[in-house]
């Protein structure tokens, strides 16, 4: 086991060093000069083109992309991600105040998603091929096939500008710091509420068709024949008997899930001006803010190869049969 | 279900070949001054096999003249007939009327610089297609390469290839996409087609290397190498045409994955540039001017919703047909 561990994280070394060294390459060959981008505010073409010279030599911008590479690796290695081009504050500070606003709508949209799929995918499993079954697979069939995007931007039409029902610009209302506790909840809930339902919608078909798949496996198992022989109650049969033992290919479902944590949300938070990952790397993309980018897509890898890794390993738990060598 | 996918993906695909003789600012086929003029003709021509309409329309002046004006030109005395394409606006002709509601003369409004939203519609369709296409194109063709060698040569170019493509796979693909996209200067369709198809062709490759690793040993392909056939024959010729079929399963989601790419791309405006429509930019301006005008929001949103479910339907079916296992119980 402990082998086995070892060996999977030294294999994430160099598909790690592989992921960042391509992102570095071309991020680095792009035109567009970021000190020249931020220099370009002052007016004084001899003090602008001063602060040019310097912000180049403080950035090693005027040395070869390897070496730039290297002075990175070496910040990285010491968890130093480096200052943001564009405004030169530390991009730690830049990821961790837009890093809690992506994570609470998506794990929201994934908890709700798991609550909603995880009935119907039951039902429809139990009575298959019945009316319910039929009609949920064809809803969500359809729900899936509306991008996130598309679906977001309808319902924003309807529910925000015809009916003025709820907000869709930003996380909070102007006037949040002058509302008192419960206003500040009911207020954050209704900037919420739209996004997390387009994160949510197109993801319940595949849910909800992963838990009936595994159900009608293993349903035809003998032990659930002999359950039902011994006379238990339908529902003890499907919750106790059959859904405990689709819990293991659910495990590499919420592997897979997680990433897209970080990674599924550009459009939507461009959509509802939504403080998060997805628009500081629009943002950090259009001022050619480096040292942001990196860091954004280094954390992305990393989450999709730990989540990988995780998975595997949860295998072990949760199936013993499984064994890590 | 699978043959209503199929039929309205091929009414897309028609929709996007015949763009230019759909919706047309000048006419289908008409008579001015004594002289027969086919200028929507000819455009459809030039943009299907653009050198074969180069030598036979080589020029249709006045048509190609932007001042040129049919409508005000025409003169039925002289003799002049005219018969208009189904929709008589070009996709770039802007208008004073901008942001006008759905009307006769214009059936889906108008856009915030006057320019037809049918005709927009159309010509984004277009462009939806040949990106769906030339993306997985490439996308298909470097996976199933990688993907054979693989599988066919194990070994040490197995584990190589298979490194890379599971380093490509923990690639932020869309924030990946939109580096490059948005870092260049010149964006074109062109590179948004060639970017999707370099960063997407890791699940084909997958997919061609574990056939291949199964059909490497079969008895054929041991037959064939013991006959003295080459490598690259046995794999041309006899694993290749087995691996085949199943691959159209992955290039038909393929496909739609590729379209959803196009208009999110487009959307976020570093795709397809404007003025050249497509239906995420189109998408985009009605989400822009939503306060003012909502017509504009309605068909780039079912085109796209009707693109992406017609292609998993047809991909659903074929997997079925191709793999009875995995068809739904």
């Amino acid at each position: 086991m402990l082998q086995y561990l070892t060996r999977r994280l030294l294999q994430i070394i160099p598909t790690l060093v592989g992921i960042t060294l391509v992102v570095f390459t071309i991020i680095c060959l792009a035109p567009g000069d970021p000190a020249a981008l931020r220099a370009g505010e002052v007016q004084d073409p001899m003090i602008s083109e001063r602060i040019v010279m310097d912000l180049r030599e403080r950035y090693h911008l005027d040395e070869p992309i390897p070496v730039r590479y290297w002075h990175w690796i070496k910040g990285l290695a010491t968890g130093d991600l480096g200052r943001s081009l564009a405004d030169d504050r530390p991009v730690i500070d830049k990821i961790k105040l837009a890093f809690w606003p992506t994570v609470k709508v998506n794990l929201c949209a994934v908890i709700l998603a798991f609550f909603i799929s995880i009935p119907i995918g039951l039902y429809a499993a139990a009575r298959q091929n019945g009316w319910f079954d039929r009609a949920s697979g064809v809803v969500l069939y359809m729900l899936y096939s509306l991008p996130s995007y598309v679906g977001a931007i309808i319902l924003v039409l309807f529910v925000s500008v015809r009916l003025g029902w709820l907000p869709f610009r930003g996380a909070i209302s102007d006037d949040y710091f002058q509302l008192d506790a419960w206003g500040r909840f009911v207020d954050i809930v209704a900037h919420m509420t739209l996004y997390v339902l387009c994160a949510t919608y197109t993801s319940l078909a595949y849910y909800s068709r992963f838990v009936r798949q595994n159900m009608l496996e293993v349903v035809r198992q003998d032990y659930i024949r002999t359950a039902r022989a011994k006379g238990l109650p339908e529902h003890a049969v499907i919750i106790r008997h059959a859904f405990r033992n689709t819990l293991i290919p659910f495990v590499t479902l919420v592997g897979l899930v997680v990433p897209s944590l970080l990674g599924g949300s550009v459009i939507l938070e461009s959509i509802f001006t939504w403080p998060g990952l997805g628009r500081l790397f629009i943002e950090s993309m259009y001022q050619r803010d480096y040292s942001v980018l990196m860091a954004l897509s280094t954390a992305t890898a990393v989450l999709v190869l730990f989540a990988n890794l995780a998975v595997d390993l949860l295998y072990g738990v949760v199936d013993p049969r499984v064994s890590h060598r | 279900m699978g043959i209503t996918g199929l039929a309205v993906t091929l009414i897309f695909i028609s929709i996007g070949l015949l763009a230019p003789a759909l919706a047309n600012e000048n006419p289908l086929v008409c008579k001015y001054d004594g002289k027969i003029y086919a200028p929507a003709i000819k455009d459809l021509l030039h943009a299907n096999l653009p050198y074969v309409g180069k030598m036979l329309f080589p020029h249709s002046a006045p048509f190609h003249l932007v001042t040129f004006n049919f409508k005000k030109r025409m003169n039925s005395e002289r003799g002049d007939w005219v018969l208009w394409t189904p929709v008589p606006h070009g996709e770039l002709k802007t208008s004073e009327h901008n942001l006008a509601a759905p009307s006769r003369s214009h059936w889906l409004g108008t856009d915030e610089v006057g320019r037809d939203v049918l005709a927009r519609m159309i010509h984004g369709a277009r462009v939806s297609m040949m990106v769906g296409f030339i993306s997985v194109g490439i996308s298909t063709t470097i996976g199933l390469l990688l993907g054979a060698l693989a599988g066919y040569f194990a070994g040490w170019v197995d584990i190589l290839i298979s490194r890379l493509i599971e380093v490509v796979m923990c690639f932020p693909v869309f924030f990946l996409i939109l580096t490059i996209l948005a870092i260049d200067p010149r964006p074109s369709i062109w590179k948004v087609m060639i970017v999707i198809g370099i960063t997407t062709w890791t699940g084909a490759a997958r997919y061609v290397r574990g056939e291949f690793i199964r059909l490497r040993d079969s008895e054929y392909s041991i037959a064939a190498r013991a006959l003295g056939a080459r490598p690259l024959r046995i794999i041309l010729r006899h694993l290749l045409p087995n691996a085949l079929a199943p691959l159209f399963v992955t290039v038909t989601f393929g496909i739609a994955a590729a379209i959803l790419l196009e208009s999110a791309l487009s959307y976020l405006g570093v795709g397809v540039q404007p003025p050249q429509p497509s239906w995420g930019n189109i998408l985009q301006s009605g989400f822009a001017n939503m306060m003012t005008a909502t017509h504009m929001i309605y068909p780039p949103a079912i085109a796209i919703f009707l693109g992406v479910l017609s292609y998993n339907l047809v991909g659903d079916a074929l997997r079925d047909a191709v793999d009875p296992r995995l068809a739904r119980t």
